[in-house]
């Protein structure tokens, strides 16, 4: 079994139901990508194209009745688990929806909203956790590096693209990491305003994924505003943002631009009309903020490469 | 035969002085076992304040909460201590595992001072701030209530235990002589 899933997420598991997976399917559990966990019925492994329950000799089934039923008890001591026996210290998390684990891995929770002045103050009475595993690969910008950079090796202003689940942010997270290391390219100071926690994973002040040494992360700021905070504080060389879309985002990475601040951005897209169709992203493009734009698919696994196209979106 | 009466007489003595000392030696450790069990008390509800308040104020997460908590808590700084050092140090702990754990590795407790420290133990950090104020209020008002009893039964059995330690000390040898 990977040795990953041993560390960092059995932990988090009642000693029987440890003990049932350590004695499942190894080679399926390297893959597993998600953990669903619900009272009264049998926790649910899911893989990239397939899911199984869990049944009490460890084996893998499709059929839910033949599976290991939670009990409500193991799931209250899941929760404890999780929030590290501090339920009452989360509530951030808890309002978020979610924990960061060590590793950047996150554990989705759903339950009773307890509501004040109408917005969710924290979560009650937790009625499902979600393990979703963190696998952040390495070596994925490398080869894209050289087209990325101008003739003098400096950083151009990319914009990444993709379908939901087709790589653009682990593409973008493995940029920061290669440029801030100064790995094939000058090395930048990197600012990374990550609204939904997705692209550091910080816990506790420190990043659970590789983002590279010279990179300050602004964590679950609101893009616009982060990108003026880092500006004023940290002065960096390049600033980082995941799935941009807010007309406030527009403005402030064309301060950024303007600021002499190289710009690394995703966004949600699947092909050329469709980004160009979005006002905020046709804005920027036609402000030319971009200078390289990066399409990815799922046609051959997530992260397979469309085509790299410049800022007047001609092949590059 | 002077010397064998003498030798008698100073083993005599030396007897019950030793008869003496074992019963004064007896009643003062008897005195200060509820001494103790007071201050242990008084520390556990010190330490429980203590707790309340890094989870009110500073919703410290409880591997660092138990630690402060630690600090006020005078003679049972230990009970706190271990359990932190038992969270920290066993995955697949919880906090109320951890705490009864450490309450196990006390074995001077009165059973009746076990029963209701590791009522801590239910729930600990299962919910949110308030609930775990209100719960936590609650076993302190039962720890108050504990402490002002072990201070009662140290005022009126302490000086009880030491005098009879000297009373029984007495008896005896006038008894055995």
């Amino acid at each position: 079994m990977e040795k990953m899933i041993y560390r960092q997420i059995l932990p988090y598991l009642p000693l029987e139901l440890r003990q049932i997976l350590l004695d499942s399917d190894e080679h399926r559990l390297v893959a597993l990508e998600e953990l669903r966990l619900r009272p009264l019925l049998p926790p649910l492994l899911r893989f990239s194209h397939d899911e199984a329950f869990l049944a009490a000799d460890g084996s893998l089934t499709e059929h839910p009745q033949a599976g290991r039923p939670l009990s409500e008890s193991e799931l209250r001591k899941i929760v404890l688990l999780l929030s590290d026996s501090s339920f009452y210290a989360i509530e951030e998390e808890l309002r978020r929806g979610y924990i960061t684990l060590p590793g950047g891995h996150r554990a989705g929770l759903c339950g009773r909203a307890v509501l004040s002045g109408g917005a969710v103050k924290t979560l009650k009475d937790i009625s499902a956790v979600n393990i979703r595993i963190a696998r952040p690969i390495m070596g994925l910008a490398a080869p894209l590096l050289p087209r990325l950079v101008d003739a003098n090796g400096r950083l151009l202003h990319t914009l990444i693209v993709s379908e939901p689940r087709g790589g653009k942010t682990t593409l973008l997270r493995d940029l920061t990491r290669v440029v801030s290391d100064g790995e094939g390219v000058r090395p930048l100071r990197m600012g990374v305003i990550d609204e939904r926690s997705e692209l550091a994973a910080m816990r506790g002040g420190i990043p659970q994924l590789p983002i590279g040494i010279r990179s300050d992360v602004m964590d679950g700021c609101p893009k616009a505003e982060g990108i003026n905070m880092l500006l004023r504080s940290m002065g960096p060389e390049a600033l980082v943002c995941d799935e941009i879309g807010r007309p406030e985002d527009a403005a402030a990475i064309m301060e950024a631009i303007n600021g002499g601040v190289k710009m690394l951005c995703s966004a949600h897209g699947a092909s050329i009309e469709e980004i160009i169709s979005r006002p905020v992203l046709a804005q920027l493009i036609h402000q030319r903020a971009f200078e390289r734009i990066v399409l990815l698919s799922r046609r051959e696994g997530p992260g397979t490469l469309e085509w790299i196209r410049d800022g007047s979106l001609e092949a590059c | 035969m002077d010397s064998g009466r003498l030798l008698r007489g100073v083993l005599r003595l030396l007897g019950a002085v030793l008869i003496l000392a074992a019963c004064v030696l007896l009643g003062q450790m008897l005195s200060r076992r509820l001494r103790e069990r007071r201050l242990f008390l008084r520390g556990c509800h010190q330490g429980l304040l203590a707790l309340m308040r890094e989870i009110d104020y500073a919703a410290s997460p409880m591997r660092r909460a138990l630690p402060a908590a630690a600090e006020p808590a005078g003679p049972a700084a230990q009970l706190f201590l271990r359990a932190a050092e038992l969270l920290a140090g066993s995955p697949g702990c919880t906090a109320g595992e951890a705490w009864l754990k450490a309450l196990d590795e006390q074995p001077a407790l009165a059973d009746e001072d076990r029963r209701l420290l590791s009522l801590l133990s239910e729930g600990l950090g299962l919910s949110d701030a308030a609930s775990q104020l209100k719960a936590l209020e609650l076993l302190r008002q039962r720890l108050e209530a504990a402490e002002t009893g072990a201070a009662e039964q140290m005022a009126r059995y302490g000086k009880i235990w030491r005098s009879l330690g000297w009373s029984m000390g007495a008896i005896l040898i006038l008894l055995l002589l």
